[in-house]
């Protein structure tokens, strides 16, 4: 069910065609890998483990609060966040009581939401377009220009949905884990994917022959 | 996959292909918090093993089950003054060897027949002196024969 606890990957680079280098995500499989005996390992005194564990789960964890917030310096301090739950509930981790991606990818979804919310009651009105706060607003007219206008299709959806959109389709998690990190059902999962998915593709497809999508 | 889906695919395909990498002091401040709360959470059992056996030196108690460090100190300490006298002997090798001489002196100094006038000759067991008549029969006064003429 958890492609990230249960397979543990190892990050790959990959030319594309452009030039431009992707990272994947390739599986290991060894025992040393398994994300709860390092967490004890931990526990129990080992820094290694605990650099693994930063290795593995960090970055994923920053994706999301990145796509979340849309801020750099938020999702950082919700990423070290995250991972500070995580080292202080070591000694009481159960193996087995839930996936450890799943669980740092809850609680970060949680503190995304909760700075969301309070982003909104500080200046709900007068919050300024992303894209015009951003320093290289014309770069953003280049390569990037897709994903910038995504982003701001999805800042204008409701928290819960806009998870879901980056769990699914950016995070490619699966439906029922998503179910377990929003602590709801499958069928109220694709419910908000769906919901969340006709808002976009209305906000987003006026754009798409200005953005080169015409013939997708 | 239906409509939205088909149309959406593009957009978020370019969005996974944005990098999204945490920066270098970020991961370092992980490890770091990483580092600390593990300290405080060894704290934590130290003080619980103190309270476990009921005294009040926990924290003291724990810390001496901590493994031991490196004896560096110990092997660059200089020696105690009876390790640096032994040493000057020559070891316990020497000890034993210059015990063991003093002991066959003392022996031979009671067992022994040994007279200076005349020459002594030590053959085994006893010393027999070349003039056997001048030699007194009992060693004890033989020791002080010798002890008066050397003065």
């Amino acid at each position: 069910m958890n492609g990230w606890a249960s397979a543990p990957h190892r990050c790959h680079l990959t030319a594309l065609p452009g030039g431009a280098i992707l990272p994947q995500m390739t599986p290991i499989r060894d025992a040393e890998s398994d994300d709860a005996s390092l967490l004890a390992r931990y526990a129990g005194g080992d820094q290694a483990a605990a650099r693994l564990l930063t290795a593995r789960h960090a970055p994923r964890v920053f994706a999301v609060a990145r796509r979340m917030l849309g801020e750099q310096a938020e999702a950082e301090d919700v990423t070290q966040e995250t991972m500070l739950r995580l080292w202080r509930i070591a000694p009481e981790w159960q193996p087995g009581e839930a996936a450890l991606g799943t669980w740092l990818y809850r609680v970060a979804a949680n503190l995304c939401i909760d700075r969301l919310r309070r982003r909104r009651e500080i200046a709900s009105d007068s919050l300024p377009e992303r894209a015009d706060e951003a320093p290289g607003a014309l770069a953003q007219i280049e390569a990037d220009d897709r994903a910038a206008a995504l982003h701001r299709a999805l800042r204008a959806l409701p928290d819960r949905q806009r998870l879901a959109i980056v769990l699914r389709h950016l995070e490619e998690r699966s439906n029922p884990e998503i179910a377990e990190i929003l602590d709801t059902s499958v069928e109220a999962v694709e419910s908000l994917l769906g919901r969340a998915r006709r808002e976009l593709a209305a906000r987003l497809a006026p754009r798409r022959e200005e953005l080169g999508f015409g013939d997708g | 996959m239906t409509a939205e889906e088909r149309l959406l695919a593009p957009w978020f395909a370019a969005a996974r292909a944005e990098a999204a990498d945490p920066p270098l002091t970020l991961l370092s401040a992980i490890l770091a918090d990483a580092a600390e709360i593990r300290s405080e959470i060894r704290g934590e059992i130290r003080g619980e093993i103190g309270g476990e056996i009921g005294s009040d030196t926990g924290g003291e108690i724990g810390a001496a089950r901590e493994p031991a460090a490196a004896p560096a100190a110990v092997l660059a300490a200089p020696a105690r003054p009876r390790r640096r006298w032994l040493q000057g002997v020559g070891g316990w090798k020497g000890m034993t060897a210059l015990a063991a001489c003093a002991a066959v002196g003392f022996w031979i100094g009671l067992a022994g027949r040994v007279t200076i006038e005349d020459g002594a000759v030590w053959a085994g067991t006893r010393a027999v002196a070349a003039d056997a008549d001048s030699a007194p029969d009992d060693p004890v006064v033989a020791f002080f024969d010798l002890a008066s003429v050397e003065g």
